[in-house]
């Protein structure tokens, strides 16, 4: 039995190596090509700008964003939204009802407008500012 | 808003309530709030919106959606976007050089760990971040 010891350990050490590659494998081929996003480590951000080509500022950027009504609701969201609201409630609490200025620097189309109108009873005046309806 | 071109073109087009601009010294008066959700890294020179005058006087500056990590790893991001695919060039921030600029004027005021899964760069922290301006 002791003289098998050696022979189960290398046994064992062989399903493992096959498990992990079984799965690099898969990962690879069903998991990575499925991703909608995919990165790939590049050795200055000058040399991943020239392998994007236009990249953010591609003429077709916003054309093939696809630019629908949002139908904001508090159902499924992303995680990063519960510490969005946070502060945007800190944000209206400390201003105590007076016109909310925000700057959204790279928000696109402004979805992040759309829930704070939603649900923060924010209304936007046509300077491109958030302002509160009521205090809160 | 402040966008790239496109953007502020599209943005204009549509004639929604939120005000586009390309720069953010073309917005008039001061912000209370500044945020940057998923912009910063894909940035080359992500430090100078942070340092505009305008959000260092901001009230609140809220970062979220942005990689960090110990240190500064560029990236190339493949995106698809119905058939075709967009690419991008981006980087894993380092967050003590983010935590070193802000604090001079802002404190950390929340922040929560979240990861973001960055396929094969693996899972790195994206943590939302709010920063509260000193005395205020």
């Amino acid at each position: 039995m002791r003289s098998l010891y050696p022979l189960n350990m290398l046994r064992a050490m062989l399903q493992k190596i096959k498990s992990w590659g079984q799965y690099l494998i898969r990962m690879y081929i069903f998991g990575a090509w499925r991703r909608p996003d995919r990165y790939r480590p590049r050795k200055s951000f000058q040399q991943a700008a020239a392998d994007a080509g236009g990249g953010y500022l591609s003429e077709a950027i916003p054309e093939r964003t696809d630019v629908k009504p949002v139908a904001p609701s508090l159902a499924k969201l992303p995680d990063f939204f519960a510490p969005f609201f946070t502060m945007l409630s800190i944000a209206s609490m400390d201003k105590a009802g007076q016109t909310l200025r925000v700057l959204d620097f790279g928000g696109a189309h402004g979805d992040y407008a759309e829930y704070a109108a939603a649900f923060f009873q924010i209304v936007f005046p046509l300077n491109g500012t958030w302002s509160k309806r009521n205090s809160m | 808003m402040v966008e790239t071109e496109q953007y502020v073109r599209s943005g204009r087009e549509r004639a929604g309530p939120v005000g586009f601009y390309s720069s953010i010294s073309d917005i008039p008066g001061d912000m209370d709030v500044a945020i940057f959700s998923g912009v910063l890294q894909y940035m080359e020179d992500w430090q100078s919106p942070l340092s505009h005058p305008k959000v260092r006087a901001a009230n609140i500056i809220y970062i979220s959606r942005t990689p960090m990590g110990a240190r500064y790893l560029p990236f190339l991001q493949s995106v698809r976007q119905g058939a075709g695919t967009v690419k991008y060039a981006g980087a894993i921030l380092p967050q003590h050089e983010i935590e070193e600029m802000l604090s001079s004027t802002h404190a950390m005021f929340a922040s929560w760990w979240l990861d973001h899964d960055m396929d094969w760069l693996g899972a790195v922290t994206a943590p939302p971040m709010i920063w509260k301006k000193r005395g205020s």
